[in-house]
């Protein structure tokens, strides 16, 4: 796989980047965490094991017998690809542990091709099945189908891209809310690259809401806060 | 005598709000989350590569 990173540094900033979201989540302290980044610096494994990361991706590698770690690339709007460090369990759950997760986003052709896609990268392989929604709300019968979809679903992911003048992700937003359903709201804010969007209404602020500028930022945030997210709603 | 985790610290206090590192909303302090800071304490002996594998081993 040839990609525009040099992978020791791919790796060393994409480790440090879970670090730092669990400093900021308090999970660990400050001194841990710059510890941890020192050590990082260091470390000359990140050497050897980016490159035959890279060198056999999308295979996994096997690090120490903790685990599988893989590189797989995923998509931005525009199309273009990233890298992304994935770690793997060692089995697929079985049929009876698995969740699904309802996908809100504006019924765009390169919003359906990124974000579908990244997302079953990331949730699939620890036993969270996706639905889709993306129609127009204005079809009363795709409306009724929007709140089963919701209704039957275990969780929620809502991605504002492109949302200014097309509100349906909004009131999807408001429709899991009611029925109280856990959900991660992604929020779009690079607004000079893709003007057609609005922001999350200030009532909906104190949802789990990630704020994000690209698609490889907005899928390590979900990914890094995960087991959390499923530890607080008792979904594993 | 100031310690390189003073500096860092006094650096993270000037962090301006709203970039990209800057936390998203408060932080919910609930079971959840202290078996997290549990789960970070009891494997702070590995390093950093085995500690990101077995976090997302986690989820099988």
């Amino acid at each position: 796989m040839a990609h525009p990173v040099e992978p020791a540094v791919f790796l060393r900033e994409f480790v440090i980047s879970l670090f730092e979201s669990r400093l900021l989540n308090g999970a660990i302290s400050v001194d841990t965490y710059h510890n941890r980044v020192a050590a990082i610096r260091k470390d000359s494994n990140f050497e050897s094991l980016s490159w035959r990361l890279f060198k056999d991706a999308p295979e996994p590698v096997q690090v120490d017998g903790y685990g599988l770690l893989r590189i797989v690339e995923l998509r931005e709007p525009d199309g273009s690809s990233f890298p992304f460090l994935q770690g793997l369990t060692q089995a697929e759950p079985p049929a009876q542990k698995r969740w699904t997760c309802f996908v809100g986003h504006r019924f765009l052709p390169n919003v359906e091709r990124s974000l579908r896609f990244n997302l079953v990268h990331l949730l699939s392989p620890y036993g969270i099945d996706l639905r889709w929604s993306g129609y127009d709300l204005s079809a009363r019968d795709v409306f009724a189908e929007i709140i089963r979809g919701i209704e039957s679903s275990d969780l929620c992911i809502f991605d504002n891209l492109g949302t200014l003048n097309r509100p349906n992700v909004y009131v999807e937003i408001g429709i899991a809310h009611a029925l109280g359903k856990p959900m991660l709201v992604c929020e779009y804010m690079g607004r000079r690259k893709v003007p057609d969007t609005g922001s999350i209404p200030s009532d909906l602020q104190g949802l789990f809401r990630i704020q994000y500028w690209s698609y490889q930022e907005l899928c390590r945030q979900p990914y890094f806060n995960l087991p959390l997210f499923l530890d607080r709603h008792k979904l594993r | 005598m100031k310690t390189q985790a003073d500096i860092s610290r006094k650096k993270l206090s000037h962090t301006k709000a709203g970039g990209p590192s800057a936390p998203a909303g408060p932080i919910l302090r609930d079971a959840a989350w202290w078996a997290e800071k549990k789960w970070f304490e009891e494997n702070r002996s590995l390093d950093s590569l085995s500690l990101f594998a077995k976090y997302f081993q986690r989820l099988g």
